[in-house]
C-alpha cells in the first residue's frame, strides 16, 4: 500500500510541471488563491446557524419520543453559531453598514434582520421550555434564513 | 400546522425578490449580472473593460449615451454610428442598476439620489467608500491608471464578482482587510 501511494506520489509531482505552465506556478506562489476567508468563516457560521435551528425545531416532537435533551443541546448550538455569525460579520463587514444609505441597501437589510434573528433566539432558548420560546426560536431562523438570502 | 404556515411564508418571502422562479432560489446574486454580448464588448470595452449595465441606472446610462457626450466620453471620443448607438443605449437600459435585483446594483442604487445621474461608477458613493483604503500609488501606478479599470483589480470582473475576496492589485497582489 505504501509503495502505492509513493508511485502516485512521484507521479504526480513529476507531471506537475507539464500540468501548470510555469507563468501559473509562479502566479501561484505569488499570490496564492484566498483560501479560507473572513467572508467564508461568516458565511459557514450564518449557514450553520439556520441549519442547526431547522434541526432543532423540526426533529423535536413533544410527544414523540425524541428527547428534549437533544432538541436543547441542538437550539444551543444553532444560537451560539447565531451569534458567531453576527460577531463576524460585525468584525469584518461593518463598513457594509451605511446607515445614510437608508433601508433600501441589502447590507443594511441583511445587518437589521441577522442581528434580530439571533436576538430571538437568544431569547427562545432563555424563555425555554416554556410556551412561547418556539414562536421565538422560528421568528429568528426565519429572519436568519431571509436576512442570508438578502445578500446571496 | 404552524410550522406549515412559517414555512410558506418564510419560503415565498425568499422567493418574491426574484422573477426567474422557483431555481433562482439558489442562483447568487452577490454581483452585478454579467454581461455577454458581442456588439456591446466591441463597442465599450476595446478602451477599457466592458462595464456591465447593472452598475449604473438608466438615467446615467441615457445621458451618456447622448451622441454629443459620446463625442466626448472623458476627454475621448466614443462616437457610434446612429443604429449602433441606440442598440448599445437598448442593452444598457435593459439591464441597468435600478432594473436588477443583483446586490451590487441595488447597493450602488442605494448611494446615490435620485436627482443625480452620475457617469463614474467610480465615483458613486459606494464605490468610494470601498475604495477609500486604498493607497493612490496602487491606482495610478501605469498597470492600473485609474479606478476605472475595474477588471485590473477584480479578478472575477468579467463575471460581474467584485467581492474583496477576489482582488489582486498589481505589484500589491492580494487584498487582506
Ligand atoms: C475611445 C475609447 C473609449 C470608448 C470606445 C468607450 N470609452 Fe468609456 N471611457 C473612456 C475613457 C478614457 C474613460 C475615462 C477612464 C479614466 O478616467 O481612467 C472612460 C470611462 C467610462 C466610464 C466611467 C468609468 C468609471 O470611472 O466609473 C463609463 C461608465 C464608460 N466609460 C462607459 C462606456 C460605454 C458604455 C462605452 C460604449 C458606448 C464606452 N465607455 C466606450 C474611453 C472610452
Ligand atoms: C486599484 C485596484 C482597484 C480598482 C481599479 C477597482 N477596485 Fe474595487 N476594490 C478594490 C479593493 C482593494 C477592494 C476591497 C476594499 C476593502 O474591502 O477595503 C475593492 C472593493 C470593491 C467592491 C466591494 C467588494 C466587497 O466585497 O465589499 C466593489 C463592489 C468594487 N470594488 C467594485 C469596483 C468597480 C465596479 C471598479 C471599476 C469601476 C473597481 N472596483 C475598481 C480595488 C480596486
Amino acid at each position: 500500500m505504501r509503495n502505492i501511494v509513493q508511485i502516485v506520489t512521484a507521479l504526480v509531482l513529476l507531471a506537475f510541471p507539464l500540468l501548470a505552465n510555469e507563468k501559473e506556478i509562479e502566479e501561484q506562489i505569488l499570490n496564492p488563491p484566498a483560501s479560507f476567508t473572513e467572508n467564508d468563516l461568516h458565511q459557514y457560521l450564518g449557514f450553520g446557524a439556520v441549519a442547526t435551528g431547522i434541526l432543532a425545531g423540526t426533529l423535536y416532537r413533544p410527544n414523540s419520543g425524541t428527547d428534549y435533551e437533544t432538541h436543547e443541546k441542538m437550539a444551543n448550538l444553532a444560537t451560539a453559531l447565531a451569534v458567531g455569525a453576527v460577531g463576524t460579520g460585525l468584525y469584518s463587514h461593518l463598513d457594509d453598514l451605511n446607515v445614510d444609505f437608508g433601508w433600501r441597501d441589502p447590507d443594511n437589510q441583511h445587518i437589521f434582520l441577522g442581528g434580530l434573528g439571533a436576538l430571538l433566539m437568544a431569547y427562545s432558548i432563555a424563555e425555554a421550555p416554556d410556551g412561547g420560546h418556539a414562536d421565538a426560536g422560528m421568528a429568528g431562523v426565519g429572519l436568519m434564513a431571509i436576512s442570508i438570502k438578502l445578500t446571496w | 400546522m404552524r410550522k406549515v404556515i412559517f414555512l410558506v411564508v418564510a419560503i415565498s418571502f425568499l422567493i418574491a425578490d426574484d422573477d426567474g422562479g422557483f431555481f433562482d432560489l439558489f442562483e447568487r446574486k452577490k454581483g452585478v449580472e454579467p454581461i455577454k454580448n458581442e456588439l456591446y464588448s466591441n463597442e465599450c470595452g476595446s478602451c477599457h473593460f466592458a462595464y456591465q449595465p447593472g452598475l449604473l441606472p438608466k438615467r446615467s446610462w441615457r445621458k451618456m449615451m447622448q451622441p454629443q457626450e459620446l463625442e466626448d466620453h472623458f476627454g475621448d471620443d466614443a462616437w457610434l454610428p446612429e443604429d449602433i448607438r441606440l442598440e448599445v443605449e437598448r442593452i444598457l437600459l435593459e439591464k441597468s442598476a435600478d432594473t436588477s435585483s443583483y446586490k451590487r446594483s441595488k447597493k450602488i442604487m442605494a448611494s446615490i439620489r435620485e436627482s443625480e445621474a452620475p457617469l463614474r461608477i467610480s465615483r458613486t458613493r459606494y464605490l468610494d467608500r470601498k475604495h477609500d483604503e486604498i493607497p493612490k500609488r496602487l491606482v495610478v501606478q501605469e498597470e492600473v491608471k485609474s479606478f476605472s479599470h475595474c477588471a485590473k483589480c477584480h479578478t472575477e470582473a468579467e463575471k460581474g464578482i467584485y467581492d474583496d475576496d477576489d482582488v489582486d492589485i498589481p505589484n500589491y497582489g492580494r487584498w487582506d482587510d
